[in-house]
């Protein structure tokens, strides 16, 4: 029950929504937030009744959907999946919150963002094929329209990229699905019981493991499919460049976790090798390209596809220590990047109205609330100690060397300094030199809601990960010996 | 057999003829009022009943074996009568507007639906022969109803030279098919092919023709170059039903000639369904892209949703065929309800450019959803009717180790998004000059009411659907145990 | 007292942010603050050396993260070693501290300034009582995002701001190397934990050249972070912040933490010779090298910079040539001469308003206190007996004697260039004849808060070398040592030292040789000394640029390349629509005209139909179904 309403109650709120009038601007802002609130208080409540010393799905819920194709509506949540639940209970509201600014089309903005977090939440929550490709796919309409309409001057030419792109990936993965279903002779779509029973050949494994690749490879982004992302994430608003790289990108990796990596272990062993090496190309490569751009937004949208190199490598190395790590930079990335681009594309945005980075002089002078925001952002986000990002990236690193050594020490050896170099960079172009231009606004109190909760979050977990390893441990723990990794 | 208990069973055939009679006589008196669709629904309501009390679940076949009853049968007529109700609700305003008259408009309408049911209510080449007459003389009328417009002359001109061959071709390819077997009753066509092998090349011969034929009706490329001009041409309800009714008709008559009549040469016509499937959607598909105008785009759509709905008898498996009906359901909800929008700005834009769409989604928000909607549901992106009828005919492909037409159809879904996301994009990204809500006439909303329903309600909840498909037989299996 | 050992590093924590956060309500902009807790954190760290030496250890872990089985444990240690880095660490960074209330006053970023001080002093602290490898890290990393904003703090400076990103880069570099080996490390040993890795080896669980290499790696770490060579260069540029921090960074944190991290970490080091042949080659050259470079700098901290490499490369060499002891003890002392000698030039630079030694001059009638703990301080690094720098390199160069003599030597050289360099800056700054009348006449002591500070260190930088021998047997590695008493050495140490001296009175104060003529007979020297040997030149144009060239070219492939495929499918897609559509739509009219419309002839009502194209129409449907046929036929 309570998972159908943590999916469902956004809906029903859009639902209600759109029989608001247009007019009542403030009003529709404050009643998307409060919707987008209650997800978090059923978070706190599936929490309190999750037992992590266990890796089965827990508060399952299941119903008869199609029968007559073995499709059921089927909910569960294990420690996998529960994480990346509460980053997106976490971001979504304040999401909400970073886009009081919308000023045009206020309603029907609000609206496709609640409908937008029933598909992230069915995602994370979806334990039947069927019924997780619907949300996969529903979750592309409202970020469609989130970007082709209150996106940024090339936003048509980004968000059908966007569109096109990712439907391309799960078209695919959709013909891979059915190849699963029927493959197996199961005559179920149920997620569990496809990756325990399944007992493919192992070309059809590979066939199938493949096609899934496609739709998660696309989403993640794994280096060659990333090039839609920069565009989305650039011409994106805030509120949904924040929810794109924040738990949108989390959607492909989680598909690692909760799909590929169970049902098919022997394929998933044997292109584990291209999988590092496509991890480590995107983690070096997206640096350097983050390192070459000039547009902040940009810049941070190429260190996504860096981060997620991360969580591509750890997956391919199969360790507990590795896919924790990946899972780890999943939930950090998940918190640290919304923080990233809410700073850059709202707080710097909205007061200096440009992107570009030699247009930008002395902001710590000048605004020194939010320059130190972006600072705190920027350290959080190549990796610091003391904050989430490192130690994700460290047990990632650390658990792929006995498997990858070489290229793990060249992605540490180009990557780390590569990271660091680029954000330092950005600050000295950004926020360090002499201020130029009028006086500006510093922070407003709304701005600062949005950005302390995350914050207050980067520090908790750098602090203290295991608040979070603890809640995937186990799950990994069984995947990494189901996988046979050391 | 009693001839009542006859009757009976084609109760509804009976009730949508007289009512086409009833219709065309209104019409005389009731020039321009709504009175004569009003009748139509009713009559089609009444055949509607009948359907469902008399008719359906029984099984029969009548009339010296020129009429069947079983529940592929009944499941036609149902769709039939569904399509053609809608296309008088989104007709009504429509006929009254551009001046059509009414009375022979809907008389035609009820006759074509006639000849479709006849057409799939047969076992007998010279029984679906009439119902195709029956059905294409009432089109090509239809699609010249708009006697001002040269565009609706031209469109219905065109059909008729290209009808009337196609015609020619079917009655050929029947002829020697009736060479081949000494028989125009299936099972016995089928029976004689299984026996024989040197009257092979006649057949095949003859089963070619049948394909050419009918794959005009179907629209399936390299036979599809009229349907643009028909479609774009003719009047937008016209449209709207050839391209939904007419093709189910067409798919449903193929299904049964080929499937029942012809098992012997499955290699060879599969085969050529498979070729004519892939150049089919990939050929509508990409020529849609550049169409600027809606109806164009639609048709275009159309030969491209021919090619997904033709992978069904490409795999001519029991799953393929369920998954071919459930898409011509959806695939009438969902096109239906486009065309019902199409209709509504028509009243402003008679030009019916993509271009027209601008601001849509700030001038009529539910007419613009429900479009985005239907075009969803056409692209195949879930939750939607699109979407699970797709699922299901490539779950049928898989399953017959067709993956790469799968495959290609996944690709040619992805081919598709631009044209009809373009629309999308068009309503909600544009802006238009004129902001002014529209006013929506109530056949039009209706018919987009049902055809949004359908479309989420076929793509959230299909099981009672599936059920109802997976249990159809083309191949009256109780027929077969009665000889 | 031990026991309250964690709240060393935590009280600083505590206060940083308690700074940040709020330190604009309170009195002094959080001065006071960062000086309260850093007094307590003095007290508790005397009191728990005393309690150490009392042969009282402490230790006490947190579960931090959990792999499967394997657990991570936030865990910490006092030992020996520890304690004394504690005292040696709160001390200096109390005397900053309180001397910055002087130096920074008025500052605008006053109360960030104090914030990070606090900050860097607790990671500092972490780092030295960290029980493992990854803890260490962690404060490593941390110290290097203090750096950079203390390095940073006049960013409206652009050189400043590159001195900043240039200290975190750099030993970033030494950090992926150091990385690297920890993550060697945990592979074959499979713990960070200094101890157990200890207890692996020694029961021999790690192949000797897995070891090697580890150690190797493991020692670029310090090479980053000690400045020494090649990864030197960040030092003398990180001169561009306040010179407290200077103080800090340079005496008791930062490049401290490297040595410590050797001494810390030398169970990993000892059984493999080769590793401590190169630790020992790094230190030694980098020693010598430093020190010739700081021979010919004209501004006073980059003279102290260069010296701060210099010893830094003493204690290394030290580590290498297996005197653990003496190591520690110089970096001890060191820590003490070399924050007085920064908050010196400090009090100068606020007296005078430039670090350029030849606008100087005359100074110690002016600063008296200053000039004399100055002379205290550069006599320690010069090596006078009895100051305190004295001992400390008395003992390495007597262990380098006994275990490796061309160390020693090369150890020798630099300590006579030391002696030379010292005196100069010294004279420059405090003798002679002003050179800048104006800023000589404005020049006055800071008041208390500067004077203190100095005074105590200065008592500390004279005395306390005379802890040798207890240190020894407290402070060991393997069995506890003290190298005896060598008159041989001795007489080196000494008669290199006066040489040094004397040499640079006899240039500067008497003119015996005049300075052009120097310059002039040794200029190509001079050049490539007043250019650093053009190291960072290379650094700037190979790797600076290169980087970024690198990343520009990814940038444009990524755009122009990767992106133009994805653009490209969708152009010929485009395309291809394109010429389908002319093809359906008119195409086959031509085809068809061309023929002859021998297909159609005479049909009139086809001819009525104006476009034509119904007969292209009808032409495709009869080529389709003839190819079908045909098809059909051949394949049948």
């Amino acid at each position: 029950m309570l998972l159908s309403a943590l999916v469902f109650i956004p809906l029903l709120g859009a639902i209600l929504l759109a029989f608001f009038p247009k007019e009542r601007e403030s009003a529709i802002r404050g009643y998307a937030l409060v919707v987008s609130l209650i997800p978090a208080v059923l978070v706190y409540l599936i929490w309190q009744q999750m037992d992590f010393s266990q890796s089965a799905m827990q508060l399952v819920i299941q119903r008869d959907w199609i029968p007559s194709l073995g499709i059921s509506y089927k909910l569960g949540v294990d420690g996998i999946s529960f994480p990346l639940i509460a980053v997106s209970a976490l971001v979504l509201p304040l999401s909400i919150l970073a886009s009081f600014t919308i000023k045009h089309r206020v309603k029907e903005f609000f609206l496709w963002m609640l409908v937008l977090q029933t598909a992230i939440y069915g995602v994370f929550t979806a334990l039947d094929y069927f019924l997780f490709f619907i949300f996969f796919e529903a979750s592309l309409v409202p970020m469609y329209f989130i970007i082709g309409i209150w996106g940024g001057p090339r936003k048509e030419y980004a968000s059908l990229k966007f569109f096109i792109y990712t439907l391309l990936g799960s078209a695919i993965m959709l013909v891979g699905i059915l190849a699963l279903y029927l493959g197996s002779g199961l005559r179920t779509f149920d997620v569990q019981v496809l990756a325990q029973q399944a007992n493919l050949a192992p070309t059809l494994q590979w066939w199938i493991f493949l096609a899934f690749f496609a739709g998660f490879a696309v989403k993640v982004p794994i280096f060659p499919f990333h090039t839609w992302l920069p565009d989305a994430h650039v011409e994106a608003p805030t509120g949904g460049s924040m929810i794109l790289a924040g738990i949108l990108l989390k959607t492909g990796t989680y598909g690692f976790f909760r799909f590929m990596l169970p049902t098919f272990p022997d394929a998933a062993q044997a292109f584990s090798p291209v999988l590092a090496v496509l991890g480590i190309v995107g983690i070096i490569y997206g640096a350097l390209a983050a390192m070459g751009q000039n547009d902040l937004k940009k810049m941070v949208a190429y260190s996504s596809i860096s981060h997620m190199g991360y969580v591509v490598l750890g997956v391919a190395a199969m360790t507990p220590m590795s896919l924790n790590g990946a899972m780890f930079v999943n939930v950090s990335h998940g918190i640290i990047s919304p923080l990233l681009f809410f700073v850059v594309a709202s707080v710097i945005y909205d007061r200096t109205h440009t992107r570009m980075m030699d247009q930008m002089s002395g902001l710590f002078t000048k605004i020194p609330v939010a320059a130190s925001l972006t600072a705190f952002a920027a350290f959080a986000n190549l990796g610091l100690p003391g904050m989430a990002g490192f130690p994700g990236e460290f047990f990632t690193f650390v658990g792929s060397f006995p498997v990858y050594t070489t290229l793990v020490v060249l992605a540490a050896a180009l990557g780390l300094v590569t990271t660091a170099g680029y954000h330092l960079w950005m600050m000295q172009r950004v926020l360090m030199g002499k201020p130029t231009g009028e006086e500006l606004p510093d922070i407003s109190g709304r701005e600062l809601v949005v950005a302390a909760p995350l914050m207050i979050c980067i520090v908790l977990l750098g602090i203290l990960p295991g608040i979070a390893l603890r809640l995937f441990n186990e799950p990994i723990a069984v995947l990494a010996a189901r996988l046979g990794g050391m | 057999m009693p001839v009542d208990g006859s009757l009976q069973l084609i109760l509804p055939e009976i009730l949508l003829a007289a009512a086409g009679m009833v219709v065309l006589a209104a019409g005389l008196t009731w020039k321009t009022s709504r009175a004569p669709g009003v009748l139509a629904l009713l009559g089609i309501a009444a055949a509607g009943a009948a359907l469902y009390t008399n008719v359906w679940g029984a099984t029969a076949e009548l009339w010296s074996r020129t009429v069947v009853v079983d529940g592929f049968a009944n499941l036609f007529k149902a769709i039939f009568l569904v399509v053609a109700a809608l296309t008088v609700l989104v007709s009504m305003e429509y006929v009254q507007r551009n001046g059509i008259p009414a009375g022979e408009f809907y008389a035609l309408l009820l006759l074509a639906t006639v000849g479709m049911v006849f057409m799939a209510g047969s076992l007998n080449l010279l029984t679906i022969y009439l119902g195709l007459e029956c059905l294409s003389l009432a089109s090509y009328a239809m699609a010249g109803m708009l006697r001002r417009n040269p565009k609706s002359t031209e469109a219905s001109l065109k059909y008729i030279l290209i009808g009337a061959i196609s015609s020619g071709v079917v009655l050929f390819g029947m002829s020697l098919l009736f060479g081949a077997a000494g028989s125009t009753h299936l099972t016995d066509i089928a029976r004689a092919l299984a026996g024989s092998g040197e009257l092979a090349p006649v057949a095949v011969a003859g089963m070619m023709f049948l394909i050419a034929g009918f794959g005009v009706k179907m629209a399936a490329v390299p036979f599809h170059m009229w349907a643009p001009d028909v479609y774009h041409g003719s009047p937008a309800p016209v449209a709207a039903f050839l391209i939904t009714a007419s093709e189910a008709a067409a798919f449903g008559a193929a299904l049964r000639i080929f499937m029942v009549g012809l098992p012997a040469l499955a290699d060879e016509w599969r085969t050529v369904f498979i070729v004519l499937a892939v150049i089919s959607m990939t050929v509508g598909n990409i020529t849609a892209i550049l169409q600027t105008n809606v109806r164009r785009m639609l048709a275009y759509s159309a030969v491209a949703q021919a090619g997904y709905i033709m992978v069904g008898l490409a795999v001519a498996s029991d799953r393929a065929v369920s998954a071919m009906l459930y898409y011509l359901i959806a695939y009438a909800f969902m096109t239906i309800g486009a065309f019902a929008v199409v209709i509504l700005l028509g009243r402003q834009h008679p030009s019916e450019e993509i271009n027209d769409f601008r601001g849509l989604g700030q001038r009529s928000p539910l007419f613009a959803l429900a479009l985005t909607i239907f075009l969803l549901s056409l692209i195949g992106i879930p939750p939607t009717a699109g979407f699970f009828g797709k699922f299901y005919l490539i779950q049928a492909a898989v399953g017959a180790n067709l993956t790469w037409l799968a495959v290609v159809m996944m690709i040619n879904s992805v081919i598709s998004i631009p044209y009809y996301w373009g629309v999308v994009r068009t309503m909600y990204l544009r802006d238009a000059e004129e902001k002014a809500p529209l006013s929506v006439p109530a056949g039009v909303r209706w018919a987009a009411v049902i055809g949004l329903a359908g479309t989420l309600v076929l793509g959230l909840f299909p099981d009672a659907v599936v059920q109802i498909v997976s249990a159809v037989h083309v191949v009256p299996t109780w027929l077969w145990t009665a000889f | 007292m031990i026991q309250l050992a964690w709240l060393i590093p935590v009280l600083p924590l505590a206060a940083a942010f308690f700074i940040a956060l709020f330190g604009h309500r309170t009195t002094g902009k959080g001065d006071r603050v960062g000086i309260g807790a850093m007094s307590i954190a003095f007290l508790l760290s005397v009191g728990v050396l005393l309690d150490t030496m009392g042969g009282a250890r402490w230790a006490q872990h947190l579960t931090w993260a959990i792999h499967g089985d394997l657990v991570l444990n936030l865990g910490f240690q006092v030992d020996p070693l520890a304690a004394v880095m504690l005292v040696v660490v709160t001390v200096v960074s109390l005397m900053v501290h309180i001397f910055s209330v002087g130096y920074m006053h008025g500052d605008v970023r006053y109360k960030r300034y104090y914030a990070v001080l606090s900050l860097f002093t607790a990671s500092m602290l972490g780092l030295v009582i960290s029980d493992n490898l990854l803890f260490l890290f962690v404060f490593w990393e941390l110290m290097g995002l203090c750096s950079y904003l203390l390095i940073g703090h006049y960013f409206e400076e652009r050189a400043n701001v590159h001195a900043a990103n240039k200290a975190f880069l750099t030993t970033r570099v030494g950090d992926v190397g150091m990385f690297v080996g920890i993550m060697l490390l945990f592979a074959a040993g499979g713990t960070f934990r200094f101890d157990e890795l200890a207890a692996r080896i020694a029961d021999g669980s790690f192949a000797l050249p897995v070891l090697a290499v580890a150690a190797i790696l493991l020692f670029i770490g310090p090479v980053g972070k000690s400045a020494q060579f090649p990864l030197h260069v960040w030092l003398p540029d990180a001169m561009a912040g306040p010179t407290p921090a200077s103080a800090l960074i340079h005496a008791a944190t930062m490049v401290a933490a490297g040595v410590y991290l050797v001494a810390r970490g030398y169970a990993l080091f000892a059984p493999v010779p080769q590793a401590l042949e190169v630790v020992a080659w790094v230190g030694a050259f980098t020693a010598l090298f430093a020190a010739t470079i700081a021979l010919v700098m004209e501004d006073i901290k980059k003279v102290l910079a260069y010296s701060t490499i210099s010893q830094l490369g003493f204690m290394v060499a030290a580590l290498g040539v297996g005197a653990y002891t003496a190591a520690v003890f110089h970096l001890m002392t060191h820590a003490f001469f070399k924050a007085l000698l920064f908050l010196a030039s400090g009090s100068v630079i606020h007296a005078v308003h430039t670090q350029n030694m030849h606008q100087m001059g005359g100074l110690f009638k002016k600063l008296p206190v200053t000039g004399w703990v100055w002379l205290i301080g550069a006599g320690a690094l010069i090596g006078i007996p009895p100051l305190s720098g004295f001992w400390s390199k008395e003992e390495i160069l007597l262990d380098a004697w006994h275990h490796h003599p061309a160390i020693f030597w090369t150890l020798v050289a630099a300590a006579a260039l030391t002696a030379f360099y010292t005196t100069r800056a010294t004279y420059l700054t405090f003798f002679g004849t002003p050179r800048d009348k104006h800023a000589y006449d404005h020049a006055h002591e800071g008041g208390r808060v500067m004077t203190y500070p100095l005074m105590i260190l200065g008592v500390l930088a004279a005395v306390s070398g005379f802890v040798a021998s207890p240190l020894a047997g407290f402070v060991y590695f393997g069995e506890p040592h003290h190298a005896s008493f060598d008159p041989f050495v001795f007489g080196v140490a000494t008669a290199v030292w006066v040489l040094g001296v004397g040499l640079a009175l006899a240039i500067y104060k008497y003119n015996l040789v005049s300075r052009r003529a120097i310059i002039q007979v040794f200029y190509p020297i001079w050049v490539v000394l007043k250019r650093r040997y053009y190291i960072d030149d290379v650094y700037q144009y190979v790797f600076v640029r290169g980087m970024i060239g690198l990343a520009l070219v990814s940038a444009w492939f990524d755009r122009h390349v990767i992106d133009l495929i994805v653009n490209a499918v969708g152009w010929i897609g485009r395309k291809v629509s394109e010429y389908v559509d002319e093809f359906d739509r008119g195409v086959v009219d031509g085809i068809v005209n061309g023929i002859g419309g021998a297909f159609v002839v005479g049909s009139r009502v086809l001819r009525q139909v104006q476009t034509g194209f119904v007969q292209s129409y009808m032409l495709v449907l009869f080529l389709g179904l003839l190819a079908g046929l045909a098809i059909l036929v051949i394949g049948g």
